[in-house]
């Protein structure tokens, strides 16, 4: 059965983290942010310390609306999302890799408080916050529709059906 | 073509100009269609209606948002729209001349009764050979739009009006099986998504996190045991993203395990051995060992008729039961030959090669461990989230009577729909149709050599389709007729 309802609290998890993401590039030109924004700001603080592993940051969880599973589903695309970006963590001097988790670490902190810390985070690094978000979003969203292609089924004949 | 590039032009904007009044048309376009379904008219019940209704709506409020929408979420809203716009073939593929139209309002208010009258379903034909279920479409809705926070979620609830405390779902059947009421028992494991669901939403949130740590240390360890190629960057991420995918992979077929085997319990309770002879016959040309992982996370259907044949236990015995100071055995000359045929389904279930394929891999493994643990409380839990009088459980050996006479009816090529006579009579459930309606079938198909050309199967399916109209008018408008009479 397509469940529909997962796919739209994925559509509802990618939604937020853009507007998440473009928050963070308001933070890192310096722009006010709202009371909307700085709620979808704690959201994405709580959802991606309870997506990393390593985060070691405590969140309330069941909140009836399925986070955990919701978290689990988004792990592997966060990692993947990481990867991605990875040679740029370097660009903005964070370096080695363990130096990633611990950048990590003060950038939950920063969601989680509505943004209201980020003065001790210099702007590339908010900037790249911004990138993590957008390419995490981006990849849930591709993932989730597919990028507007057709599922490819094969038939018992040569070829595939669309 | 120019040859540089200007040092005005931005792509975020060039694509943004784009999507502004591509968005508008497409948002304007769904619109129009979900009304003109909406007034089309030629639909047996008016849910698919009220979903075009939903449909209309919701494309009207994200197109009346389109100036105020930020430019990185209009392909968020792109999306949403193409979503929203492939719901309006469930509608249209519902009209009247698609559907076995005969059993839909019967269908509906059995499917009603399980669910809550709040509830409405669509029905109608794929031409995929396969049934499911999908919805539902108002929270759906719902918790796409309220991600969008430049909408206001309480303006999309009122514009929709009543509809924002309904439930709409669309239940599919193979088109090719039109006519097949039989195989329609199906429904019953279609409904049990919805509380499958509700068991979902409730519990598998806790269930998935008191096991996740244990299943976390399992993955681990079996991903040390075959080392990772040494690569220079990001070593400890590489495998993070491994054992994560894993993970995920692990709680996909868990929860896709225990909704299918919950919808399959569910089938059981409702419709008794007319359930688990729908998904003998359904499942009898599929490979019925292979492992989720090849098969959409479902679990293989060795394992689930296993888990049905389990649920028809009582069933599958020989009973002897007082009715009307009269000892009845169970099954009796008319039901035994469909007993027999149900017991044989023992003999399948013996064989463990199901089990096997789950063992071969860690990702089943672990998935079916928590499931084997937990089945009987989850069952359970789940049966309990059934409305009215379905916490009973359907049993074949306690209508016996009833099913004689309605077999009886179907061997003088009568419809099956009511027990007794004018004015002592009463309409027959639809369980006890579809179960008589198998009883009669498998019964000719092994006494009689020559039945089972379409034409016979046919006859009987119309037969089955007429009673179930029948019963449907029959229980709504009985009593009314009787009183008529009496004046």
């Amino acid at each position: 059965m397509p469940d529909l309802l997962q796919s739209a609290k994925l559509f509802e998890v990618g939604a937020k983290l853009q507007t998440a993401s473009s928050c963070m590039s308001k933070c890192a030109q310096g722009l006010e942010l709202d009371e909307k924004d700085r709620e979808i700001l704690k959201w994405a603080g709580s959802f991606l310390a309870q997506v990393d592993w390593t985060s070691e940051i405590g969140v309330e969880t069941g909140d009836g609306g399925g986070l955990s599973v919701s978290a689990t589903n988004t792990r592997p695309k966060f990692y993947a999302s990481l990867l991605k970006i990875g040679p740029k963590f370097s660009e903005v001097g964070i370096t080695p890799e363990k130096n990633i988790y611990k950048f990590l670490k003060s950038v939950y902190s920063l969601l989680i408080s509505g943004g209201t810390n980020g003065t001790k985070i210099p702007t590339d690094q908010l900037e790249l916050v911004s990138e993590l978000l957008h390419t995490l979003s981006q990849n849930i969203m591709v993932d989730l529709s597919n990028n507007m292609l057709p599922t490819r089924h094969t038939l018992l004949s040569v070829g595939e059906s669309f | 073509m120019p040859q540089t590039m200007s040092p005005t032009w931005s792509e975020d904007k060039w694509r943004e100009s784009i999507l502004r009044y591509q968005l508008r048309v497409k948002a304007d376009t769904i619109e129009r269609l979900a009304t003109k379904l909406e007034h089309a008219g030629d639909f047996p019940t008016d849910t698919p209606a009220k979903l075009s209704k939903l449909i209309r709506h919701s494309a009207q409020i994200l197109g009346e948002h389109l100036p105020t929408t930020p430019p990185d979420q209009l392909i968020n809203v792109n999306f949403l729209l193409c979503s929203i716009a492939e719901h309006l073939r469930f509608i249209d593929r519902s009209r009247i001349a698609n559907t076995p139209w005969s059993m839909i309002q019967g269908t509906e208010k059995f499917l009603k009764r399980q669910a809550g009258s709040s509830t409405d379903f669509i029905i109608r034909p794929q031409w995929k050979y396969n049934y499911n279920l999908i919805g539902e479409f108002v929270e759906v809705y719902r918790t796409s739009i309220r991600s969008l926070t430049w909408i206001s979620i309480a303006d999309w609830e009122t514009s929709i009006e009543g509809l924002a405390q309904h439930k709409i779902y669309c239940i599919s059947f193979p088109r090719v099986e039109r006519l097949n009421c039989l195989l329609h028992a199906n429904w019953g494991h279609e409904i049990g998504h919805i509380i499958a669901k509700e068991w979902i939403d409730n519990n598998f949130d806790q269930l998935w996190q008191s096991e996740e740590t244990q299943i976390l240390n399992s993955v681990k360890r079996e991903i040390d045991k075959n080392p990772l190629p040494v690569v220079p960057l990001f070593q400890d991420i590489l495998k993070q993203e491994m054992v994560a995918d894993q993970v995920n992979k692990v709680m996909q077929v868990a929860k896709q395990g225990l909704t299918e085997l919950i919808c399959d319990a569910i089938g059981v309770q409702l419709l008794g051995p007319a359930a688990l002879a729908a998904a003998i016959e359904f499942s009898a040309p599929l490979s019925i060992d292979e492992s989720p992982l090849n098969r959409d996370m479902y679990p293989p259907w060795r394992y689930r008729i296993r888990l049905m044949v389990e649920a028809c236990k009582q069933d599958l015995e020989e009973h002897t039961q007082k009715y009307e100071a009269e000892e009845v055995h169970y099954p009796g000359p008319t039901i035994k030959p469909f007993w027999d045929w149900l017991r044989e389904t023992t003999y399948l279930v013996q064989n463990k090669a199901d089990i096997a394929s789950l063992n071969s891999n860690i990702i089943t493994r672990e998935a079916y461990k928590v499931i084997c643990a937990k089945w009987q409380q989850i069952r359970q839990q789940a049966l309990r989230l059934l409305l009215y009088n379905s916490e009973e459980p359907y049993h074949l050996f306690e209508q016996v009577r009833d099913i004689e006479q309605l077999v009886h009816k179907l061997e003088h090529d009568t419809p099956p729909n009511e027990i007794g006579q004018w004015p002592k009579n009463s309409p027959a459930s639809l369980e006890n149709i579809l179960n008589a309606a198998w009883v009669f079938k498998i019964g000719r198909i092994r006494q009689d050599p020559k039945w089972g050309v379409t034409d016979d199967f046919e006859k009987l399916f119309r037969l089955v389709l007429k009673a179930t109209e029948a019963c449907f008018v029959h229980s709504t408008f009985g009593s009314k007729l009787k009183s008529l009479e009496q004046q």
